[in-house]
């Protein structure tokens, strides 16, 4: 059956090819708008790590850093602390905290350097006051938070997520109390030592690609370089008109400095919406071609079994039934679609192969071509119903008329 | 001649409805698709009021600074950009302002996001800025930081419902400016220029950009004398990077002096600070997603007009056999190509005006206002000409030089 479906096909295979070679792009089209929504959508369902909810960010700008002489540093940690210290005298403000990178922002920090048996190590880096993690509702899952006690040890304490953990330890290892080996910077570096785990802290959003993070802790210490933001943690209901309140208190208190008041809901809004809208249009695009595409293959097939009428009515007059018929045009076409999806299966097989897309793991790849396949035989089958009933109609008296 | 070839194609097109509408459906998306796209890429790099001269600017954008372990990347600093950048030599200006930053003003409790930009006298020289009243802000006022503003058309109107505003006062960011001039918007996509306030960079509340600092957030932007300059800026840029003090841990500092598409061009950049340009991996980047998309509408139109073809045959046979040529046959099917195309492409033109104003209704972009761009749209026109030629009539033309009777006997190619 297969074989003979085969030799149909090859019949034609001038007229064939050119169909052929469509269903291998809209494949790959579909494959590519399926692999991204997949991939998107598995991001958008993985914990975040943190609340947004309540949650206000207050950006500042006191000068840049790296030069600053050591009374400056020293002047803007105190002015950091009294304007930590009157944040929570207001009464909406439940919590609050400086830090540096808080969620939804681009911009970070990263490490990146090789073991002592020569693992290579990358992680983004984020300076916090121990609030941090309450402000933001970060659970710590092993270990514990900072705490004041370990501003006095020559260590510098650090809080990482489960997978530099693995990383770093072996995956379920224990990390907590271990010292990360920072391999041939360990001479020039300050030792640093895992006193807790959080399950992950997604920066990026909901969209976002995980990845590995360490906190530092910071207790404003006056050598330490400022950070750059305040995060509060507001009472439920907080109406939006105390950002005036806010705005005045944080002028009064710094005139020197310049402030920015912004919730993380505003923020994850115009986040969602500047990333989604370019998947949208993608996808809406690759909707719009493969509709095209599907009306083009009715198109050709209509073509075709006109031009078969003599054929068919033979086929008919020899005793093949309407139900034959259907099963012949269907299967021709699933063929074909067979045919473009396997030279379609070896172009995408190389993505893999050729370490392309790495961020696509396995089993998005996986579920994506399963899709797509699936897709792509609905499609074929869909476009060769009203051809075939079409053909299925021609009488064998018709057939033999026709010239 | 050609009337009566027009007469034949609408029949023809009339005919057979449903195949018209599938080839008119895959001409008019892709020129749709296509005029959409240019029209996004055309308002953030293309020469639109006020980068007029964006053939004759260069920006520092941002630095990369490294050491053994540790690398920060950013904008440069007001200080660095004042001190290695304004020096250039032989250059016609050079302007250095802020990133838009995102500041509130309140007004009754109200409260209106604006982005305030700080900018200085030559600002206004680079970009050509059209006031609707009063003026700009000179070097001069600059240099005393006086409190002056100027505001964009939509700030006036949401603050002073659209009544006069020179001379007024505006409170914002903590600070109290008098305005002197009233813009158009400028689009959200024009990331140098865009604001909804411009304001000295004299009058920033700290002394931020005095103090000595490779890293910032400002953006310097030259304008140079000719385009033909641009080796030796940039050479005499990256020079100087090699006379800046770094700070302790950090070793290299690079950056470029770009354009904006080398600008743009960054984000395929190979290093992990993606501070080089790779303006040619852009340019291959665009044409292979161009190439791609359009494969797909070409190999649509190419099986649809094969089929089509086909069911003339009797029509091409009849036609020899009373004496018509090869070539008037071929002219024939070119006008028809032709005809279809151009309808097409009507439509499409059409379709891209909707869905650009629905783009610009929704202002998913603030202040953007997209527009068709004619030379892209007789290009994609141009192209599905091409096609519309290659795929129709190409066979057509294979067919119409067999003889009469074996055309008339023919079913397939």
């Amino acid at each position: 059956m297969i074989r003979h479906m085969l030799q149909i096909v090859w019949n034609r295979k001038a007229s064939n090819a050119l169909i052929i070679l469509e269903i291998l792009v809209s494949f790959l089209v579909v494959f590519a708008v399926v692999a991204m929504a997949i991939f998107n959508w598995r991001n958008y369902h993985r914990p975040l790590g943190y609340a947004w909810e309540d949650v206000w960010q207050i950006n500042f700008r006191i000068g840049d850093r790296e030069f600053d002489a050591a009374e400056r540093h020293a002047a803007a940690n105190r002015t950091l602390e009294r304007l930590l210290r009157e944040l929570e005298t207001m009464a909406p403000v439940v919590r609050a905290a400086a830090g540096h990178y808080p969620p939804y922002t681009r911009s970070s920090s990263s490490r990146n350097w090789d073991t002592s048996d020569g693992r290579d190590i990358f992680t983004e880096i984020i300076e916090a006051t121990p609030e941090f993690f309450e402000v933001l509702d970060i659970r710590i899952v092993a270990g514990r938070g900072f705490e004041a006690a370990d501003a006095a040890h020559p260590w510098q304490p650090v809080i990482v997520n489960r997978t530099l953990a693995a990383d770093l330890f072996g995956e379920g290892e224990d990390p907590i109390g271990k010292t990360v080996d920072l391999g041939n910077m360990k001479s020039t570096e300050t030792e640093l030592r895992v006193v807790g785990m959080i399950d992950d802290y997604r920066k990026g959003g909901e969209l976002a690609v995980p990845s590995n993070m360490m906190f530092e802790a910071v207790w404003l210490e006056p050598t330490r370089r400022p950070l750059s933001l305040l995060a509060i943690r507001l009472a439920p209901g907080t109406p939006a008109a105390f950002e005036e309140e806010l705005s005045k208190r944080l002028n009064a208190l710094a005139p020197e400095w310049s402030f920015s008041v912004r919730s993380l809901a505003a923020k994850r809004d115009a986040y969602l919406r500047l990333r989604l809208a370019p998947l949208l249009a993608a996808a809406v695009v690759a909707a719009f071609l493969i509709l095209m595409v599907a009306l083009g293959l009715v198109g050709v097939l209509w073509q075709n079994v006109t031009q078969r009428t003599l054929e068919v009515g033979l086929r008919r007059a020899k005793g093949a039934t309407r139900p034959n018929i259907h099963w012949q045009i269907l299967g021709e076409m699933l063929m074909i679609a067979s045919l473009g999806l396997v030279l379609g299966t070896l172009v995408v097989v190389q993505v893999p192969l050729m370490g392309w897309l790495s961020f696509l793991d396995l089993s998005t790849f996986g579920l994506a071509f399963a899709v797509s396949v699936v897709v792509i035989y609905c499609l074929a089958a869909i476009c060769s119903l009203y051809p075939s009933w079409l053909a299925a109609r021609i009488q064998p008296a018709e057939a033999l008329h026709y010239e | 001649m050609l009337k009566h070839y027009l007469a034949t194609a609408i029949q023809v097109l009339r005919r057979r409805k449903f195949f018209t509408f599938i080839s008119l459906f895959g001409v008019s998306l892709t020129l749709v698709v296509l005029m959409v796209a240019t029209a996004v890429f055309d308002q953030a790099l293309g020469p639109q009021p006020p980068e007029v001269h964006s053939d004759r600017t260069l920006g520092v954008y941002s630095l990369g600074m490294r050491g053994p372990s540790i690398s920060s990347n950013s904008d440069a600093s007001y200080w660095f950009l004042d001190r290695y950048v304004r020096t250039l030599p032989d250059v016609e200006a050079v302007t250095i302002f802020s990133q838009a930053a995102r500041s509130a003003t309140y007004r009754d409790g109200e409260k209106f996001e604006l982005y305030l930009k700080r900018a200085d006298g030559a600002f206004w020289h680079v970009y050509a800025f059209d006031f609707l009243e009063g003026g700009p802000f000179l070097a001069e006022e600059d240099a005393n930081a006086e409190r002056v503003a100027v505001i964009n058309e939509t700030t006036r109107r949401r603050l002073y419902d659209g009544e006069s505003a020179v001379g007024r006062v505006l409170e914002i960011d903590g600070q109290r400016f008098k305005i002197k001039g009233v813009v158009r918007d400028i689009s959200y996509l024009r990331q140098d220029p865009f604001s909804d306030v411009w304001t000295p960079n004299s009058t920033a509340r700290s002394d931020v950009h005095l103090r000595p600092a490779v890293l910032g957030n400002h953006t310097g932007v030259i304008l140079a004398h000719r385009r033909s300059d641009f080796p030796a800026i940039k050479r005499a840029f990256e020079a100087s990077l090699e006379e800046v003090e770094l700070p302790e841990r950090y070793e290299e500092l690079t950056g470029e002096a770009n354009t904006r598409f080398e600008r743009f061009s960054r984000v395929l950049s190979s290093d992990r600070d993606q501070v080089k340009a790779s303006p040619w991996r852009l340019r291959i980047a665009i044409a292979l997603a161009m190439l791609l998309f359009m494969i797909l509408p070409s190999l649509n139109l190419v099986n649809i007009n094969i089929s089509r073809i086909l069911e003339r045959a009797s029509e091409i046979g009849v036609r020899k056999a009373f004496g018509a040529s090869s070539w008037t046959l071929v002219g024939q099917f070119v006008v028809e190509n032709v005809l279809l195309t151009l309808i097409g492409g009507g439509i499409a033109f059409v379709l891209s005006s909707g869905v650009l104003s629905l783009l610009n209704g929704v202002q998913l972009v603030p202040y953007a206002v997209f527009q068709l761009n004619f030379r892209v749209f007789f290009y994609g026109l141009l192209i599905a000409v091409i096609f519309g030629l290659v795929s129709g009539v190409y066979p057509a033309w294979k067919m119409s030089r067999l003889h009469p009777v074996v055309a008339l006997r023919r079913r397939s190619l």
